[in-house]
């Protein structure tokens, strides 16, 4: 019996928008950190992206799609380092939906990669302390964590609004 | 510039009030230490509650060290080392410290009530 799956132009999008975070996630990778858990999660500017033109679901497909393929690519798959990925991308994608839905006309890019990011890392706070390092000591990293979550949440804000311009209007494409 | 919705500013202003709560609460949050752990070279280790107020005399390798222990924290006021590297660290109170006086073999750790683990590395 043969069956056909039928690629539909959703399918298309979330692929195309999945391989391009998954770029960034992998090449993000590569970068040294002061601070192990501290990183921009440039990849998220495509989630936003796609959570902006598309809505959610696209956003938890990119999302999600994004965190498995980078785990295999990167060798962490089902590894800590994948499940505090995957805890993160699973509460910020909460996040979006809870913005999403409930103040979709009050939020703009910069509120909800902000609180997504907040959420994110507080979600991989707890899981590690929870699964690997169940010591009171692991919350001296909360405020370095979540300093470094809001600035990199408004950074990527600001890159997001920027590509959303050009992708919106041309004319700003020559620079 | 990036278009602002008054979502975003409440956001963003909750953010900045976050950042400094949370230096501040970690800040205040030292580990709750309820014993001390005494160990002399080659002997099994004795606890000590660190309610008590006392001074603990040990015997180790070299000679006498006085360990004492009061309102919660744990100083070496004696040791017969020469670098007296442990009377100069001072007073310890945060759960997870050690102190230790390598040439008299005397180590004092300070326990909380969990503490399986230092840390897990993969």
């Amino acid at each position: 019996m043969k069956k056909n799956l039928e690629i539909t132009d959703e399918d298309r999008k979330i692929a195309a928008f999945a391989a391009l975070a998954i770029v960034i996630h992998v090449l993000e990778s590569g970068f040294p950190s002061p601070v192990p858990g501290v990183k921009p999660g440039l990849a998220n500017i495509i989630t936003l992206l796609v959570l902006f033109r598309y809505g959610w679901r696209y956003a938890a497909w990119v999302s999600l799609l994004r965190v498995t393929a980078g785990s295999l690519l990167l060798g962490t798959f089902m590894s800590p380092t994948f499940l505090l990925s995957l805890s993160g991308a699973l509460a910020s994608l909460l996040t979006m939906l809870l913005l999403w839905t409930v103040m979709r006309h009050w939020v703009g890019l910069v509120g909800v990669s902000v609180l997504s990011s907040i959420s994110h890392v507080m979600a991989q706070l707890f899981v590690a302390w929870w699964l690997f390092i169940p010591h009171p000591g692991i919350l001296v990293l909360t405020p370095i964590l979540i300093t470094a979550g809001i600035l990199f949440g408004l950074f990527n804000a600001i890159i997001a609004s920027s590509i959303e311009k050009r992708l919106t209007n041309p004319k700003h494409n020559s620079i | 510039m990036i278009k602002m919705k008054i979502g975003d500013w409440v956001i963003l202003l909750f953010s900045l009030f976050l950042i400094p709560m949370s230096w501040s609460m970690t800040k205040q949050q030292p580990g709750e230490t309820t014993a001390v752990k005494i160990t002399v070279a080659d002997t099994s280790p004795a606890t000590y509650s660190i309610m008590e107020n006392h001074q603990i005399k040990v015997t180790g390798e070299l000679g006498d060290s006085i360990i004492e222990i009061h309102d919660g924290k744990v100083r070496f006021i004696h040791s017969p080392c020469s670098g007296k590297v442990c009377i100069l660290s001072g007073w310890h109170q945060q759960s997870g410290d050690h102190i230790a006086c390598l040439p008299n073999k005397v180590g004092v750790s300070l326990l909380s009530q969990e503490d399986r683990f230092d840390g897990i590395n993969f």
